[in-house]
């Protein structure tokens, strides 16, 4: 390991701590190894947001572990998501993940549609 | 023999409208019922009476206001705020109630709700109330926010 070049290596996507112990909690109990994020062509601007349970990861996608809470990216998605901050939200009206994503050029009113 | 299985068909075809007919009945009943029993019109959905209970916890006076306002991406959108008790206007507005929780409605909103369900949707992305089901409701954006009425 001599010569070893130490790169900084910055994670796809941030994960605030509120969403880190919603996912955590999520996870207790279930028989998944992490929470899978997608997008789906789907609502006026074009694109949403999925989100599964997921056993394993799929080939190429993207894994991101912050306090063994641990998100899967589909690969199909990567691109749109990239930079992204996933945050948790939590309402009296409403609760729910939200994507703070810079490749977003147009979104619907609610947020849950989006254009890249 | 063809004017006969035509015959024997449309048997079929009026038993089979005839099986449907006590099943719609039943159906149509049960609705009358379900209106009747919640003041007509806005329908709250049990997710929806759970979730205002919960919040009442904290604020016994709290209520769901349901808008509608011109706007989004189809013309009407849906407008949801919790208030309290004390923001009704008894000249303008209709309550309904399902155990304990409030919906309020003001009228002109009425009049694209009718016979909508107030519900409290939750997936693994999220939770929230939403207007479910809205019959007068013809097209309606992805995320049920904004819709057109028929």
């Amino acid at each position: 390991v001599v010569g070893r070049k130490l790169r900084p290596s910055k994670s796809v996507m941030s994960i605030t701590p509120t969403a880190v112990n919603h996912i955590k909690d999520m996870l207790k109990g279930q028989d998944a190894a992490a929470i899978k994020i997608g997008t789906l062509r789907k609502g006026c601007n074009g694109m949403s947001y999925t989100m599964s349970y997921a056993k394993e990861k799929a080939k190429f996608d993207e894994e991101v572990v912050v306090d063994d809470a641990r998100v899967y990216i589909d690969s199909k998605a990567l691109m749109s998501i990239i930079g992204s901050e996933m945050d948790y939200v939590d309402e009296k009206l409403s609760s729910g993940f939200v994507f703070n994503n810079p490749n977003v050029k147009h979104m619907c009113a609610c947020g849950e549609s989006f254009t890249v | 023999t063809t004017l006969h299985s035509g015959n024997s068909d449309s048997k079929v075809h009026m038993a089979n409208r005839l099986s449907l007919v006590p099943s719609l009945c039943k159906n149509i009943r049960l609705y009358s019922n379900a209106v009747e029993s919640a003041e007509e019109e806005i329908i709250i959905s049990e997710s929806a009476a759970k979730r205002l209970n919960l919040l009442q916890e904290d604020d016994k006076d709290l209520i769901l206001r349901v808008e509608v306002d011109g706007g989004g991406c189809q013309g009407f959108q849906y407008n949801l705020k919790l208030e309290t008790m004390a923001d009704i206007d008894p000249e303008e507005d209709r309550v309904y109630k399902r155990d304990g929780a409030t919906v309020v409605v003001d009228e002109s909103s009425l009049e694209t709700l009718k016979g909508s369900t107030i519900d409290y949707k939750s997936s693994l992305i999220g939770s929230a109330f939403c207007v479910g089901e809205n019959p007068l409701a013809d097209a309606t954006c992805g995320c049920n926010r904004s819709f057109n009425i028929k």
